[in-house]
């Protein structure tokens, strides 16, 4: 499990080396045109800050990488030969894992509805098709989302003067 | 003044707000896992079309209100509501198990209302004179004194350095989206329009903390697991007032403890809790009856953590600078109503900041009324399944997106954080430092280039400066916490280990 973490952190701190040079040598100077009417101190221009932010997270990343790299050596240097049977992974537990994607992906599928169809219809698809991803099979539970749901409704467009989509 | 002072504090609104806060608070803390950042940021959207101080009344309500409310399930769950409740099951759950639920939840709240009022008698004495001595700094001690807010957070409350640090530069970063202020300049906005203004930290903060504690959750849910399956039976309070106020001295002790430590960024609920608790057992004339149902020690630490609520407006209020992440949280929704904080607001809104510490002290009072009337009622709480409130939230998020500026693109930064917020849980990545990281980048930014341009450039200007010097020596220290702490754990380890 360990091993596996740390195998995590070499990834991600590896992506955010990348990222952050890219954003040093690339996205600072394309995205941020320095204006020439700008009469201030040419020590510090607009891309001053992000400069210092996009190297400092270089070598913060950097210090990470190698810092997980050693564990990892480490880890492996000292971690049993014996290979463990990997775990039987069944439909369901496998469902179980991708569940956040799930909700995830139903989530803004809701965003994208409310813009197209409205809060109301959006929100009494999303509601139950939620809860029902999710196992529920109580009925009454549903009832208490809906009331909860329209009293956020009432409050947003009666109370606050918000025109929801 | 004080006339006015008290007539814009207690109008109708405003005393409603505190009330809704409260109660929303108490619940929202105590449902297990549910933090009080996440109770404060769920209730931001409520504030964009009230007034400046109705607002802030609903999100203090609910920040002292969701502080005490973990309390709950520590007692009768034996899993804290917030990491501020971590010491209070110690005795808290014994106590229940011994059929004393009600006592100890009386305790919890007599204590969290005494530290409360103590930490607001604090943020009114010390926080004027703060800002007085504020009014001497300059930029270099302004930038030093941001680097501190945001370091003291990652280093004192975060076991990952790195991380910490990657996560606080990453909101920093995003500070930078937008216009730049002073010379006009579009950054980062890849021919968005919307981004002109930059990222607005209620939508971050709703996706960061609320939508990702959805997908998060989602799994648990699916899984069946709620957590509150062995509810302690409810027992009426017997407990006389008399009996509370006799362990008078560990109130009062854990009350400076709270303000104290709560003043100073990075800190928060837990750590007072914890040194508050260990402190009482410490000085207590029955310390074997810690860990057995001590009221003493439900006390302590439930006082502890609810004295930093006060201390912790103190940096915010003179300086502009959050302690913690629910202060930023705040601190947010102040810019979104077009006020600073910072010294410059006891010059020109003194009024309204007295205003805010009076509305303090009475959601104090109003937390002892409605925990003392409503207990049972915020019991029950511990009892509504998970799953009814999950897709409550995504409903209330991406309205309450939509709500700040009546733009769709908000919705969709706010599920874009959501996942951002979810993979740095899942990859261990502290996610308080990028709230603040956000609500300092313009600040730190300002401060850094002024500092640049009174020196011409010269970056030695922090360090030939005594004030900036110390403040970002600590600063450093305070990065460093973790690795002392580490390595005076691997000393008093081995010491033990000899002696045996």
């Amino acid at each position: 499990m360990e091993i596996k973490k740390v195998r995590q952190d070499i990834v991600v701190m590896a992506f955010i080396m990348i990222v952050s040079a890219l954003f040093y040598t690339y996205f600072i100077p394309s995205q941020i045109r320095l204006s020439s009417a700008w009469s201030g101190n040419t020590s510090f221009s607009s891309r001053t800050f992000p400069y210092v932010l996009a190297a400092g997270m270089f070598i913060v990343s950097s210090i990470g990488f190698l810092k997980a790299l050693i564990s990892y050596i480490k880890l492996k240097k000292t971690a049993e030969t014996v290979k463990t049977n990997a775990q039987e992974k069944t439909g369901q537990k496998i469902l179980e894992k991708a569940m956040p994607f799930i909700i995830y992906a139903l989530i803004i599928v809701y965003i994208i509805l409310f813009n197209k169809i409205g809060f109301i219809l959006s929100t009494l698809i999303m509601t139950p098709l939620m809860m029902f991803l999710l196992r529920c099979r109580n009925w009454r539970y549903y009832l208490y989302v809906y009331a909860f749901e329209a009293v956020v409704y009432v409050i947003f467009i009666a109370v606050f003067k918000i025109p929801l989509p | 003044m004080l006339q006015e002072i008290v007539q814009s504090m207690l109008t109708p609104i405003n005393l409603i707000m505190m009330n809704i806060g409260l109660a929303a608070g108490i619940i929202i803390g105590a449902l297990p896992g549910l933090n009080v950042i996440f109770a404060i940021a769920v209730l931001l959207p409520f504030t964009f079309d009230l007034d400046s101080l109705a607002g802030m009344y609903l999100l203090l309500g609910a920040y002292c209100g969701a502080t005490y409310g973990g309390s709950i399930s520590a007692i009768l769950i034996n899993t804290p509501g917030t990491p501020s409740a971590c010491a209070t099951i110690f005795d808290g759950y014994p106590l229940a198990q011994k059929g004393r639920a009600g006592d100890a939840l009386r305790a919890a709240l007599v204590g969290s209302t005494f530290g409360g009022i103590l930490s607001c008698f604090a943020l009114m004495f010390f926080a004027p004179m703060i800002a007085k001595i504020a009014l001497k700094i300059t930029s270099p001690e302004y930038f030093a004194l941001c680097v501190f807010g945001l370091t003291a957070v990652i280093g004192l409350s975060e076991k990952n350095v790195i991380k910490g640090l990657l996560m606080g530069m990453f909101g920093l970063f995003l500070s930078t989206v937008g216009i730049d202020s002073q010379e006009g300049v579009q950054r980062f906005m890849f021919g968005n329009m919307q981004l002109l203004g930059g990222f607005k930290v209620a939508v971050v903060m709703l996706g960061a903390f609320a939508l990702s504690e959805v997908i998060s959750k989602s799994r648990e849910v699916y899984r069946g697991e709620t957590g509150n399956a062995n509810i302690a039976k409810f027992g009426k309070s017997t407990i006389k007032l008399k009996d509370i106020l006799k362990y008078w001295k560990t109130m009062i002790k854990s009350s400076l403890f709270g303000i104290i430590i709560g003043a100073i960024p990075g800190t928060g609920g837990a750590i007072t809790a914890m040194f508050s608790y260990n402190e009482a057992r410490r000085s207590s004339k029955n310390p074997e009856k810690f860990g057995n149902g001590s009221i003493e020690g439900v006390l302590a630490p439930e006082t502890g953590n609810n004295a930093v609520t006060g201390a912790t407006l103190i940096p915010l209020l003179t300086l502009g600078i959050p302690g913690d992440a629910c202060v930023a949280v705040l601190l947010g929704a102040l810019t979104m109503q077009g006020i600073t904080p910072g010294i410059s607001l006891f010059s020109s809104n003194s009024i309204w900041v007295y205003a805010i510490m009076g509305g303090l002290l009475l959601i104090n009072v109003f937390m002892l009324l409605q925990g003392h009337l409503f207990i049972r009622g915020f019991v029950n709480i511990i009892k509504v399944p998970v799953i009814i409130m999950l897709p409550c939230i995504v409903v209330l998020c991406s309205v309450g997106s939509f709500a700040i500026s009546n733009v769709m693109f908000d919705v969709f930064v706010m599920a874009a954080f959501g996942l951002i917020g979810y993979a740095a849980k899942k990859l261990d990545f502290p996610i308080a430092p990028l709230p603040i990281g956000l609500v300092l980048g313009n600040l730190t930014e300002t401060n850094l280039r002024r500092s640049l341009m009174i020196s011409g450039g010269n970056p030695l200007i922090f360090f030939t400066r005594p004030i900036s010097a110390v403040i970002l020596a600590v600063s450093f220290i305070s990065l460093l916490m973790p690795y002392i702490r580490k390595m005076i754990d691997k000393k008093k380890a081995a010491k033990a280990q000899a002696q045996v």
